[in-house]
């Protein structure tokens, strides 16, 4: 009888449908302008001045290398930060160790540093004038303004996604599907292959597909020990740049759009991955 | 007998369960403690070496100079207008999202989520397409002689969309998970719909607002790629401390470029107490766990 009562007034919740007409206006017009907008417009630019430009613009030499250097990096990091995420996840949520705490919170600096601290930071220590510059010059090797540096700042920028997506689901689900398996007399690697993983992997999914969005798009990290040279360590949010430096709006606008189609499919794999994440803790 | 027997198998495949468990436990900490170590803290180390190396007066000096200290007050400023318009938002989209029903939430969702994923040099590189002189709007601005891009405007606008999605994304789970019982409870004891906002629903969010305002802020602080797009580098005027301190690099300016780096780092790192604080004091509160 009371669930009853209660179900009418749900309808009319915070005072009428001026206030939520209102609020829903406000939102949607927001998002609307603030983020639609822009992403429509820049595939609006690059396909104004025709398909047979944008092609072109796009399948220039260094644009193409700069796309090829892009998915390099992200095939080289997003792995990397599959690996210390699985295995910091691992170690914050099943063991006990002093400095526990203090671990959980370094491994988010690099959400709240800026992007141009961790490129400068990787120069002052391999650059040239670094603390191991000298020694890296002896032995004839260069990280700085090379790939290398590349891969190095797109790890730190990104390694807290999927390590934080795990903490957090390893956490809520305990520890008592992998005691059942260490009683059944589960090998570890058996136990993370056959309890672990499966459990996780949604999540995995959604850690991953962050990072390797923000390994893609990554600017100013990238920017500062990139060095910027063209077909070699440019990748595509500065071959971007670079192009709207040169005042070619097409193949600058061409170059974007692909970086958004990227956007976009890791938007639509996110929210697949979110999905199946949140209905598998469900479960 | 059985019970016995089952007894003594267990307690023989635990010993070598434990001793696999102890080969992973240490591999499993060598690895991450050994990333974190040379990944992660001795950049950061080093940012804060190289600042004071020379000592420490220098390093304040290198503060303390006009361009920098304009950058400062630029960057202090764009958070101060972009951080509150992004709480505004995030409120009102995370209210809508997770209290009403209506047809293209999902799309609604999609489009908050947007920003996470698009590289900033785009989103800034479409604020010039829509504002820039050879823009959409650009002949009408002119007219009217308002400037955007390469203006303060430009700049908060880049940030905006940047951190977007920062404090809707921290309050949408919470609100949703908390139902709307309480407020209903306080409509049917008369309060109005602005009471029930800042006696209710206010109140049982204000952690989690609280979280995503803190990476809200540090992201709006320390935006690059996006920035630098629109904002034209103009000394004294339109450099953040993020592009300050990369011109500063450029010039082999190193002390100066790293103390200014420095500050950021500081930021940083401030941010990441107060967050860790506010996790481990109401962490059942932001029952998210951090999700961003």
């Amino acid at each position: 009888m009371a669930a009853i009562d209660l179900t009418a007034p749900r309808r009319r919740v915070f005072a009428g449908p001026v206030a939520h007409a209102l609020l829903i206006g406000l939102a949607v017009t927001l998002s609307v302008l603030v983020i639609g907008l822009p992403v429509v417009a820049v595939f609006g630019m690059a396909l104004s001045s025709g398909a047979s430009v944008y092609m072109a613009a796009i399948l220039q030499p260094a644009t193409l290398y700069a796309i090829w250097l892009t998915v390099l990096t992200a095939l080289i990091v997003v792995p990397i930060n599959i690996g210390f995420g699985i295995a910091a996840a691992w170690a914050i949520t099943r063991f006990t160790f002093p400095g526990k705490k203090l671990m959980t919170t370094l491994i988010e600096i690099p959400f709240s540093i800026s992007p141009i601290v961790a490129g400068t930071a990787y120069l002052f220590l391999y650059g040239a004038q670094g603390l191991f510059g000298p020694w890296l010059a002896a032995s004839g090797i260069q990280i700085m303004f090379t790939v290398f540096a590349i891969f190095l700042v797109s790890l730190f920028v990104t390694s807290p996604f999927v390590a934080r997506e795990l903490i957090t689901v390893m956490q809520s689900q305990g520890v008592e599907d992998e005691e059942a398996g260490v009683s059944l007399g589960a090998s570890g690697y058996m136990l993370f292959w056959k309890v672990t993983l499966p459990n996780i992997k949604w999540a995995l999914l959604y850690g991953a597909v962050l990072c390797n969005a923000r390994v893609m798009g990554e600017f100013g990290a990238v920017s500062v020990v990139s060095g910027s040279i063209r077909g070699e360590t440019n990748t595509l949010p500065l071959q971007i740049e670079l192009l709207f430096q040169d005042q070619n709006t097409a193949g600058a606008f061409a170059a974007a759009s692909t970086l958004t189609v990227i956007a976009l499919i890791t938007l639509f794999i996110k929210l697949w991955a979110e999905r199946r994440r949140d209905s598998h803790e469900r479960l | 007998m059985t019970i016995f027997l089952s007894h003594g198998q267990t307690g023989g495949v635990n010993r070598e369960a434990q001793r696999d468990s102890r080969a992973v436990r240490w591999s499993v900490m060598a690895l991450s403690l050994g990333f974190l170590l040379l990944f992660i803290l001795l950049p950061l180390i080093a940012v804060f070496i190289e600042a004071l190396r020379r000592g420490i007066v220098p390093f304040l000096e290198a503060i303390a100079e006009p361009d920098a200290l304009s950058a400062i007050r630029l960057t202090l400023l764009v958070a101060a207008i972009s951080v509150p318009l992004n709480i505004v938002f995030g409120v009102v989209a995370s209210w809508a999202i997770a209290k009403f029903e209506f047809r293209g939430k999902a799309f609604l969702i999609t489009l908050i989520d947007l920003p996470f994923s698009v590289s900033p040099v785009i989103s800034g590189l479409v604020y010039v397409l829509l504002f820039g002189a050879q823009g959409y709007l650009g002949p009408w601005l002119r007219e009217n002689d308002i400037q955007i891009i390469f203006a303060l405007p430009g700049i908060v606008l880049a940030t905006v969309f940047v951190t977007f999605p920062f404090v809707a994304r921290e309050l949408i789970p919470l609100m949703q998970s908390q139902g709307t019982d309480e407020e209903e409870a306080a409509i049917m004891l008369g309060a109005n719909g602005w009471q029930t906002f800042w006696k209710v629903t206010l109140p049982n969010v204000k952690w989690g607002l609280l979280y995503g305002v803190l990476l809200c802020n540090a992201r709006a602080m320390g935006e690059f790629g996006a920035v630098s797009v629109v904002s034209g580098h103009i000394r004294g005027k339109t450099n953040t401390i993020p592009l300050h301190a990369e011109i500063l690099y450029n010039e082999y300016n190193f002390v100066a470029a790293f103390a200014v780096a420095s500050i950021l780092a500081l930021l940083a790192l401030v941010t990441l107490v107060a967050k860790s604080v506010l996790e481990w004091r109401f962490g059942h509160e932001l029952s998210t766990g951090g999700k961003h």
